[in-house]
């Protein structure tokens, strides 16, 4: 069996680094726009405003429903064509509008339940006081709801990060995109997946030790 | 205010207009040893040493532009890129699409295979029944196509790695052009042979949209590759990069 | 000032609210008492539309509710002008005692913020919790809880006061606390409608008692005179039973 090219690997480590702002930025351009996008989708389905409500339904579906490779495609490679004007976006751009409406899907259904799961006793202390429909959403469910569904929003922010490694074939040069060529170059395919799997890996358990403490701090408001 | 203001950017940067004369776009798979390839980050090879030697001529910029190969033609149809340096080789198809500067690479399309298996397989002829990895939009999977036996052969396309997969006996064969196959096989760790001479010759060539703009752009480049052959610059890039003189057809 | 006219709920075929009329004079305290399920909270639900009637007039003060024409402004207008104590005190999860009185006032009043909160700091240390104006009800007892919203309500100066079983959720332990601030609003003469099981609570506060049953009202009166003679069986057989 062959051994393994350390310094090689060592070698690759400083360069794949280069491109973690490139990765997590697009996560976090994504992010904040799936999470406004996903509050309006989530509030308009627990109100269901008439007509709207069909569309945001069908947006959900379908945004859950295809993969993400294949929406990316179907935007970045597919829509040019009947809308010239869009072949003016750039990978970047299009992988985060991309993950944005993806994830946005799913995001509107943890936050819709999470504003289901507030108390109903809120919604009608709100009203009692003569809140608005609008007044009590933002005054007190959603901030609750919020709590509720923070969880499992940095779960799907840190599948977001995983994700922008699809934006390589959108020809974007990010983490996975930077391997692939270097792989292709060296022909050391094994070490090279597996510097960037790690770097991947290591971002994660990152994130996910921030997201323990954030869990820790909100939950002390609602501590005994 | 913040948010407004990155969008505002980002919007500036998606919506680029279209760059003028002097900024040449040029599109190249950053994959494709020795030709475009990436090394601790450098985006270096063939193509690139003579896209930077065309444009020191002509007194452009240029700025390099990497996606998957199956996508360079799509980014050239659709503007976003002015031109290909990836070894495109001409054929009538592409002729009929695209306007093309004079050939800059004379090649063949060669059969590679695992270490061991030349023997076994020793032309194109041997395909019969195997499976041949080609790249997804090459014209190796076109020549691989046409072959009168083509039905009897198992095509499979490729994004990437076809050598690996080659090396791995996932498939029994790959097809690409002959030149940069030498150099993989010299230069790689993978247990690979050429199989069988080159056959098909290839002429591969910059290919440039057909309109006024790229049609200037062609003609502007083309007289910079005439000057490139006649002082022998052309020369000197492809030996170094592959070792011989592959710019004048051989004979 | 606060009339009640033909005010009518129902849930599917069963009429939980029967043409209710109902007079409440500016200052009058009444608890209304009646066997589970008969509609008593209910009809203070209806009369801030919590639930929302099927039929039936409410006027408080100038301004008229009609059940078949009411509409999401009127609805608006009806509850700025009561306020609602819940069983279970409901305070807002996300807020803190303190912003639990203030919230409405700023949001709703538009009051300028340290005018609310100078009410809220008077209001805390009215109802004795001046200690726990930064604490966030999961940190709070049953009876501090209630107090706290007993406080809220108390807060908007609403015209009627809507108190729904207010000590029913809570510990014994808690209840005599609850009670002594109730004791303090009635004596202030609050208008109040009260719906409770504490007997001995409303003869001692309340001017008039409703006696509920079947979704009508059966009798009322002053305590002395429901508690001690009722007039009607129904009246006579719950008495007796709660005894």
């Amino acid at each position: 069996m062959q051994a393994l090219d350390l310094d090689y690997m060592l070698g690759l480590v400083p360069v794949i680094l280069g491109y973690v702002p490139l990765t997590i930025g697009m996560a976090l351009a994504a992010m904040a726009g799936s999470l406004v996008l996903a509050s309006l989708m989530a509030v308009e389905r627990v109100v269901r405003v008439p007509v709207l409500d069909t569309f945001v339904q069908l947006f959900i579906s379908f945004f859950r429903g295809t993969p993400l490779l294949v929406q990316l495609f179907l935007f970045y490679y597919g829509l040019p064509q009947i809308l010239p004007v869009l072949a003016g976006i750039n990978g970047v751009t299009a992988a985060i509008i991309g993950l944005t409406l993806h994830f946005s899907a799913y995001m509107a259904e943890s936050i819709r339940a999470a504003i289901l799961g507030v108390d109903r006793s809120q919604w009608e202390a709100a009203q009692a006081v003569g809140m608005t429909q609008t007044q009590s959403m933002r005054r007190i469910i959603l901030p609750q709801a919020a709590r509720v569904a923070a969880p499992t929003l940095v779960n799907y922010f840190i599948d977001m990060i995983k994700s922008t490694s699809l934006a390589f074939t959108l020809g974007v040069t990010e983490m996975m995109g930077a391997t692939q060529k270097e792989a292709a170059s060296s022909f050391l395919y094994f070490e090279a997946f597996l510097v960037v799997a790690v770097l991947y890996w290591a971002i994660v358990e990152t994130l996910s030790f921030l997201q323990k403490r954030l869990e820790r701090r909100l939950n002390k408001a609602l501590a005994r | 205010m913040l948010k407004s203001t990155s969008l505002a950017a980002l919007l500036a940067v998606t919506f680029a207009f279209p760059a003028t004369a002097d900024t040449i776009r040029v599109g190249m798979s950053g994959g494709y040893f020795p030709f475009t390839f990436v090394r601790q980050d450098k985006l270096q090879g063939f193509e690139v040493d003579l896209m930077n030697a065309l444009a020191e001529r002509t007194g452009d910029t240029v700025e390099f532009s990497t996606m998957s190969f199956s996508g360079l033609i799509g980014a050239l149809e659709a503007g976003r890129i002015d031109t290909i340096a990836n070894q495109i080789t001409v054929t009538p198809d592409r002729e009929a699409k695209f306007a093309f500067s004079q050939p800059y690479v004379y090649d063949g399309a060669q059969v590679v295979v695992k270490l061991g298996n030349e023997t076994e397989i020793t032309s194109v002829d041997s395909l019969r029944g195997r499976i041949v990895a080609v790249n997804l939009g090459s014209n190796f999977e076109q020549l691989l196509r046409e072959l009168p036996f083509a039905k009897e052969i198992d095509i499979r396309t490729y994004e990437s790695n076809i050598e690996q997969d080659t090396a791995l006996g996932r498939v029994d064969a790959f097809v690409m052009d002959r030149v940069s196959s030498a150099q993989v096989i010299k230069e790689s760790p993978l247990p690979l042979a050429l199989a069988g001479p080159p056959f098909s010759e290839i002429q591969n060539a910059l290919p440039f949209r057909n309109d006024a703009e790229g049609l200037a752009l062609r003609d502007r480049l083309d007289a910079a590759m005439t000057e490139l052959k006649a002082d022998g610059t052309l020369r000197a890039i492809s030996e170094k990069w592959l070792g011989l003189d592959v710019t004048a057809p051989a004979g | 000032m606060i009339s009640i006219r033909g005010l009518t709920k129902r849930y599917g075929t069963n009429t939980v609210l029967d043409a209710i009329d109902l007079d409440i004079s500016a200052g009058e305290r009444v608890a209304i008492i009646g066997p589970s399920g008969t509609g008593k909270s209910t009809l203070l639900r209806c009369l801030n539309y919590l639930d929302r009637p099927d039929g039936g007039v409410i006027r408080i003060g100038d301004l008229t509710v009609d059940a078949a024409t009411a509409r999401p402004t009127n609805i608006l207008a009806l509850r700025r002008r009561t306020a609602f104590v819940f069983q279970n005190y409901a305070l807002f999860a996300n807020k803190t005692a303190r912003e639990n009185i203030t919230e409405a006032l700023i949001t709703v009043q538009h009051k300028p913020r340290p005018e609310a909160e100078a009410r809220a700091e008077a209001i805390l240390r009215e109802i004795g919790l001046s200690d726990k104006a930064w604490a966030y009800p999961a940190a709070l007892s049953g009876g501090q809880q209630q107090r706290i919203g007993i406080g809220r309500a108390m807060a908007l100066d609403a015209s009627l006061m809507l108190l729904d079983e207010p000590t029913s959720s809570l510990d014994p332990e808690w209840v005599g606390e609850v009670l002594n601030l109730m004791r303090r609003l009635a004596s202030r003469r609050q208008t109040m409608l009260i719906v409770t099981h504490e007997m001995q609570f409303a003869r001692e506060i309340a001017d008039r008692v409703i006696f509920m049953d079947g979704g009508r009202i059966v009798e009322q009166g002053p305590p002395a005179q429901l508690f001690d003679a009722p007039r009607d069986k129904r009246t006579e057989s719950f008495l007796r039973r709660v005894r």
